[in-house]
């Protein structure tokens, strides 16, 4: 609040004032008062009615600057009206009331959100248990008619099959994304061990795009979760998958350790991604001409990818040439577990 | 990596049926033999059934109709060491931490993929000391390859193998006088963590060839256009 703001917002109070003067002025002029004495009765008028404004202006100077702190240093300053504090001006009065009533509305409306969120999250997650039964089942039927007869049709379905798998948890990643620091348990992971699983997990993907996978690391640890971790691996590698080249396609990966980090390389020689849509893989929704020519994207993985990241507190930057490779880098932060004799004893 | 003659019992602990009969039936071409149970009372009586069959290895669903994997493992858990694998839909860390603090010795999430669980099943067997080291010598038309050492010998001639070489030689040797087609070749491979494409596995048969003409075993290997090969 600034006294100019402030004196303009008081003008009409000031222009009442001027005219009630200019009213006085006439009056004792035609009752024959001197110029002098007409003055000094304005200056004492003067003077009064600004000490008046200036201490006004100080009060509520004081007031606001106060309650502008106070929601300021507030976590939730939704929750302002509640803290105001009581003043004796009825306007004041008033108004709080007024806002108290209107957060209070606020309120109810967001718990009802959050009660809906929770249930609609609840419903997916128990429809992604309910999913994996048949998928189990059916990956089941799907390996053993295989051994018993190869069949190229069969093979597909196994493809076909690890894709709505993917899909599925893609959705149960994304349920549960909010609330990550619920549902995480933080070990000493073996990196190359998660990478394998990662693999194995995509293979027959890698295997119809008749791709090699060079993993060029040794064991090494990390701190992360191993579910959010393998489901991040699981992205890059989709993308690898997705936008490969029709012939020789390879990923390779490999690992650097530094101080108190691990860095993990995902790298292969598909299309790669143009330099000036490179910024904005990250962003949901985000296609670029890759994603529109041909192969179906959502833009949603890399952007589930980017924010699981951030959570677990790992880095993630892709780096890429147009027509000849991309590479995905990870940093994790390295395993310090051991100082405080916590290990993952049930990983095998 | 390679089988085993003594055959252990694995007990399906599991309420979908298919899922029941599917698991056994590729457990059993996995050379385990697969136990079930069919009907689930209470916590107690199934432990009872479980117990009854001797098992090597328990795969128990957590949610089960009208029992609780979580109790059936502590029951089993008062009375014997057989070791545990739970699975189960839901992968959240603390139905992880739960299962574990429990007793279990492993954890495994479906849909769980199959090379997945049998890598979980053989790491806790070798963990209990239930994996029974089976011979590692394997013999056919006079040649001799070796699994332990990594040879593959004819008469007093020998040639080291290559990882890939010996998967890809071991899966033909298990096979002998059947066509393995390329794709079953790949799969074993990647099984064995050697992710190769068709190309590659050329390149590989080629190599394999060489040796086996060094060691004066020439074509050996039948190769049968479009199927596959074979021994």
């Amino acid at each position: 609040m600034r006294f100019g703001t402030y004196i303009k917002d008081k003008m009409g109070w000031i222009l009442l004032n001027g005219m009630g003067m200019l009213l006085l002025f006439a009056f004792l002029l035609a009752m024959g008062n001197s110029l002098s004495a007409i003055a000094l009765i304005f200056l004492a008028w003067g003077v009064i009615l600004a000490c008046g404004l200036i201490v006004q202006f100080q009060s509520r100077k004081k007031y606001f600057d106060r309650m502008e702190s106070m929601i300021e240093e507030m976590d939730q300053p939704l929750l302002f009206a509640e803290l105001m504090e009581p003043s004796w001006r009825l306007e004041d009065r008033v108004y709080r009331e007024l806002l108290r009533r209107s957060n209070k509305a606020v309120l109810e409306e967001i718990r009802r959100k959050e009660d809906e969120q929770r249930e609609y999250k609840e419903f997916i997650e128990s429809w992604v248990h309910e999913a994996k039964n048949p998928i189990t089942a059916m990956e089941l039927l799907c390996e053993n008619m295989e051994r018993e007869r190869e069949q190229p049709q069969i093979r597909r379905m196994r493809l076909e099959l690890s894709k709505v798998e993917g899909q599925v948890d893609k959705v149960l990643y994304y349920a549960r994304m909010e609330q990550v620091w619920k549902d995480y348990l933080i070990a000493r992971t073996d990196l190359r061990k998660l990478v394998l699983r990662a693999v194995q997990k995509n293979r027959l993907a890698f295997q119809d795009r008749k791709m090699q996978v060079k993993i060029e690391m040794e064991p090494c640890f990390v701190s992360t979760d191993e579910k959010w971790g393998l489901f991040i691996l699981d992205q890059i590698f989709l993308n690898c998958i997705k936008y490969s080249r029709d012939e020789n396609g390879c990923v390779r990966i490999f690992s650097e350790t530094g101080k108190n980090k691990v860095k993990l390389c995902v790298e292969d020689n598909g299309i790669g991604i143009r330099p000036e849509e490179l910024g904005r893989v990250f962003e949901k929704g985000f296609c670029g001409t890759n994603g529109r020519s041909g192969r179906y994207s959502t833009g949603i993985g890399l952007y589930l990818t980017k924010k699981l990241c951030d959570r677990l507190g790992m880095g993630i930057h892709i780096e890429s040439e147009y027509g000849q490779y991309t590479r995905v880098w990870l940093q994790f932060p390295e395993s310090d577990f051991q100082k405080i004799g916590w290990e993952k004893t049930f990983q095998n | 990596m390679f089988g085993k003659n003594y055959v252990q019992r694995i007990m399906i602990v599991e309420d979908d049926e298919l899922i029941r009969k599917e698991l056994s039936r590729f457990l059993t071409y996995e050379g385990y033999e697969a136990v079930c149970i069919e009907k689930f009372e209470n916590d107690f009586q199934t432990a009872e059934s479980i117990l009854q069959e001797t098992p090597d290895l328990v795969l128990l669903d957590v949610s089960l109709p009208g029992c609780d994997g979580l109790f059936i493992c502590d029951e089993l858990r008062r009375r014997s060491d057989v070791p545990i694998i739970f699975v189960t839909g839901n992968n959240t860390s603390l139905d992880e931490l739960n299962c574990m603090m429990r007793g279990g010795d492993d954890f495994i999430a479906k849909p769980y993929q199959l090379p997945i669980l049998l890598a979980h099943i053989r790491a806790v067997l070798r963990r209990s000391g239930k994996e029974k080291q089976s011979s590692s010598v394997r013999h056919y038309k006079g040649v001799t390859l070796d699994l332990a050492s990594g040879m593959i010998e004819k008469g007093d001639k020998k040639q080291i193998l290559t990882r890939n070489e010996l998967v890809i030689l071991y899966e033909l040797f298990q096979d002998q006088g059947k066509i393995v087609s390329r794709t079953k070749l790949i799969d074993r491979l990647w099984d064995n963590e050697i992710f190769i494409d068709d190309n590659t596995l050329s390149v590989n048969i080629t190599r394999i060839r060489a040796k086996l003409d060094e060691i004066g075993a020439e074509d050996f290997i039948e190769t049968r256009r479009g199927l596959g090969y074979m021994i």
